[in-house]
C-alpha cells in the first residue's frame, strides 16, 4: 500500500492518497478474482463531496481527460494533480471579495506533498499548484500536476513565504504575492 | 496493503509465500536532484523468502510499468511474448511463474539469467 500525504499550506492540513492492490472479484459479471489497484483521497470537491476511489487495471486507467501513463508512477502523480485541480484546493481562491471593475492580481503558490511508506526509507514527492488571476473571469487548464486558475479579486496585497520539509530530502517554498489596484 | 500468495508444493507438504505490494519509495538508481523531479516512484514489489533449488535467496522484483516484462524487462515468462502486459493481473500472475518455474539463461533470447525453479523442500 502507498499512501501519500499531500500538504496543502493554506490550510495547513493534510490528505491522503492511498493506492491498494487488491485481490478481489470486479463487478464486471465474470466472477474471477483478480489484481487491480484501488486508489482513494480524502481530498474533496469543492462541495464536500468525496471523490469517488478509482479502479486501475492497467495505465490506461488515468483520470478524466488525462491520456495513458508510461509508468505508475506517472499514473499516480496524474491523479494526485487531478485531485488537486478538481477538488477543494484547486478551486478555492485566497480572495473572497469582488468588484466589477477589479483589476489583475496574480497569485501563485507552490504546495508540496510528502509522502511516506510504511517500509523502508523515506519517500516524498511533490506537486505544485499556481494559480494566477486577472479580472473577473475564470479559467481553468491543467497539465500533469500543475494547475493554472484564475479568478476575480479586489485589491489585495500580500506575500509570503514558508517551507515544509518532509521525511527525506522534500522541502519547497511556498509564495504567494498579489498586488492589485482598484479605481 | 500487501498480497500475499501462497505456494503449494507439488505434494501439497510444504507451502511458500510470496509477498506483493505496490509501493512508494525512492529507487537509488533513477534518483534525481533536478528542480522539479519527483525522487519517489510508485511501482510493485515482489518479495519472497523462499529459496531456489540451489538454495540460493530469490531476488526483489520491481514493476515500474506494465512493459517491465519478467524476463530481462524484453519477454513474459509464462510464454514467448515480447509485448506489454495488458493489465495488472496479469503482470502479477507472470511473476509469480516466474518465481516458481524459473527461467533458463537467455531464455526466449531476452538475454535473461538464469533462475532455477522455487525449492519447496
Amino acid at each position: 500500500m502507498a499512501t501519500i500525504q499531500v500538504y496543502v499550506e493554506e490550510q495547513n492540513r493534510n490528505y491522503n492518497v492511498t493506492v491498494n492492490l487488491v485481490n478481489g472479484v470486479l463487478d464486471d459479471g465474470t466472477g474471477d478474482s483478480i489484481y487491480y489497484l484501488t486508489l482513494s483521497t480524502t481530498l474533496t470537491y469543492p462541495d464536500g463531496t468525496r471523490f469517488p476511489t478509482y479502479v486501475i487495471q492497467d495505465l490506461t486507467d488515468t483520470p478524466p481527460g488525462y491520456g495513458a501513463a508510461a509508468t505508475f508512477t506517472e499514473l499516480v502523480n496524474d491523479y494526485i494533480g487531478y485531485f488537486l485541480v478538481q477538488g477543494e484546493v484547486g478551486q478555492s481562491s485566497s480572495s473572497s471579495s469582488t468588484s466589477e471593475s477589479s483589476s489583475s492580481w496574480q497569485y501563485s503558490s507552490s504546495t508540496s506533498s510528502s509522502s511516506s511508506s510504511s517500509s523502508s526509507g523515506g519517500t516524498s514527492s511533490s506537486s505544485s499548484t499556481s494559480l494566477s488571476s486577472s479580472s473577473s473571469s475564470t479559467s481553468e487548464s491543467s497539465s500533469s500536476s500543475s494547475t493554472s486558475e484564475s479568478s476575480s479579486s479586489s485589491s489585495t496585497s500580500e506575500s509570503s513565504s514558508s517551507s515544509s520539509t518532509s521525511e527525506s530530502s522534500s522541502s519547497s517554498s511556498t509564495s504567494e504575492s498579489s498586488s492589485s489596484s482598484s479605481s | 496493503m500487501a498480497s500475499s500468495v501462497q505456494i503449494y508444493s507439488n505434494g501439497n507438504t510444504s507451502t511458500k509465500t510470496v509477498s506483493v505490494d505496490f509501493v512508494g519509495e525512492i529507487l537509488a538508481a533513477n534518483f534525481a536532484t533536478n528542480v522539479g523531479s519527483t525522487e519517489v516512484e510508485y511501482f510493485f514489489k515482489f518479495q519472497t523468502s523462499a529459496r531456489d533449488s540451489a538454495n540460493v535467496q530469490l531476488p526483489v522484483k520491481l514493476v515500474l510499468a506494465l512493459s517491465d516484462l519478467a524476463l530481462n524487462g524484453n519477454v513474459q515468462s509464462a510464454s514467448n511474448n515480447s509485448s506489454s502486459y495488458g493489465n495488472v493481473h496479469s503482470m502479477v500472475v507472470d511473476y509469480i511463474y516466474d518465481y516458481i518455474n524459473g527461467h533458463i539463461a537467455n531464455q526466449y533470447n531476452s538475454g535473461v539469467s538464469a533462475q532455477l525453479p522455487m525449492k519447496f523442500n
